[in-house]
């Protein structure tokens, strides 16, 4: 038997891509994201760039260690309720998971890469390539 | 092991959160098992200095 979660108020303004704002109860959430975040100096993009199996960092496996050790847990509820007034969360990225209620099994995976690409004085410009 | 948890009364006013990066986890409620992980990779390991390598098909 879990808890009954109580929220009075709940303020979000955004929830990015796979991110979960999950009232009620719920068995497993399992939410993934990949990204690759670009920043150019001159704003040149073609279609043919950065995919993902370029980079090993989005197909390494991730480890992960085992939460399943035995062992004999005994919880008591002397107060069946979680009362909480108001939440304030502005900005949610990402993988993240906002849960009003109770869950058995929470499992986020976030793999993100970041380039800068600089044009330097001396480097030709992309018209004189 | 043993573990033992006992859970009285709990009231919470208010809760204010500037903001949740990737991967993370705010719960109200039970849950036994929590598995959250992120990669990040960043510069200088990734800064390219550099005119941009297309292939000169406009699009």
């Amino acid at each position: 038997m879990e808890r009954t979660s109580k929220v009075d108020q709940i303020q979000i303004i955004s929830l990015d891509n796979t991110s979960i704002l999950e009232i009620g109860d719920s068995e497993c959430l399992n939410p993934k994201t990949k990204a690759i975040s670009v920043q150019r100096e001159q704003a040149v993009f073609w279609a043919h760039e950065f995919n993902y199996d370029d980079y090993p960092m989005f197909s390494r496996a991730i480890p992960v260690w085992s939460a399943d050790e035995v062992m004999v847990r005994e919880t008591y509820h002397i107060n069946p309720m979680i009362q909480v007034g108001e939440v304030e969360v502005p900005f949610v990225a990402s993988s993240s998971i906002i849960h009003v209620g109770s869950s058995l099994d929470l499992h986020a995976e976030a793999r993100v890469k970041t380039i800068r690409h600089l044009l330097r004085k001396g480097n030709l410009t992309e018209e004189e390539v | 092991m043993k573990f033992t948890v006992i859970n009285h009364e709990i009231t919470v006013g208010k809760v204010k959160i500037d903001g949740m990066e990737i991967s993370s986890n705010l719960m109200i409620g039970d849950v036994p098992k929590i598995t959250l992980t992120s990669w990040f990779e960043t510069p200088p390991e990734n800064r390219i200095v550099g005119v941009t390598p297309g292939e000169r098909t406009t699009e």
